[in-house]
């Protein structure tokens, strides 16, 4: 299956369901990528409004 | 904003245009496997040809490139984490359009003409066109990603 991106939180994966949010809302028609690593002490993820470890899109459409 | 400066800084990794987002996973991968500081590594779609690394020091940043793929150096200096911001904030595609706009279609079949915006739909975050240099008013309708200003509202 292919990579998917959540509408929602944004967190690309290949399930069919998000494993952050639990959403079904997934695109595979998105742009960027941004790994984070350190949530905590990441000061790009906390402007991007992330709180979890993993791989995310910066645009979902 | 929070008053605290942050304990991280952004560092620009000049990267093989193409494989920005493969150097991201192999770099994420040595990152988590070797223990190096490194919080998050980022790589858009606007920036070709580099990647921006954020880590509390320089030195782990060269440690994480060295003897990387497609990797072709670091760039002198710290990124600024306000130039990086409209990366990270999903701003509306059809941000700057509306009816009568002049846009240049930068995508697809009409890639490189010119339009003028005759409808926009903020929902659905598309524009319906009308190309300038066609013979006759052919409206299309496309996704407001595919088109890019050039000139405000035309009287």
């Amino acid at each position: 299956m292919s990579e998917k991106a959540c509408r929602n939180c944004r967190l690309i994966t290949r399930d069919r369901v998000c494993p952050n949010c639990r959403s079904s809302d997934l695109s595979e028609d998105f742009t960027g990528l941004l790994v984070v690593l350190d949530p905590e002490n990441s000061e790009l993820a906390k402007r991007a409004g992330i709180k979890k470890k993993g791989r995310y899109a910066l645009r979902v459409r | 904003m929070s008053g605290e400066a942050p304990r991280t800084s952004l560092y620009a990794v000049k990267v093989t245009i193409g494989q920005e987002k493969a150097v991201v996973e192999m770099l994420a991968d040595r990152a988590a496997t070797e223990g190096i500081p490194i919080t998050a590594i980022l790589s858009a779609a606007e920036l070709k040809g580099y990647i921006i690394i954020e880590s509390p020091t320089p030195h782990h940043v060269d440690e994480l490139i060295r003897g990387m793929r497609h990797v072709r150096g670091r760039v002198q200096g710290v990124v600024d984490y306000a130039e990086v911001d409209r990366y990270l904030q999903a701003r509306p595609a059809v941000e700057g359009l509306a009816v009568g706009t002049i846009v240049e279609i930068i995508a697809g079949p009409f890639k490189g003409m010119q339009a003028k915006v005759m409808n926009v739909d903020k929902v659905k975050e598309e524009v319906t066109i009308e190309i300038l240099e066609a013979s006759y008013t052919l409206p299309i309708t496309v996704h407001a990603d595919y088109v890019r200003p050039i000139k405000g509202v035309s009287p």
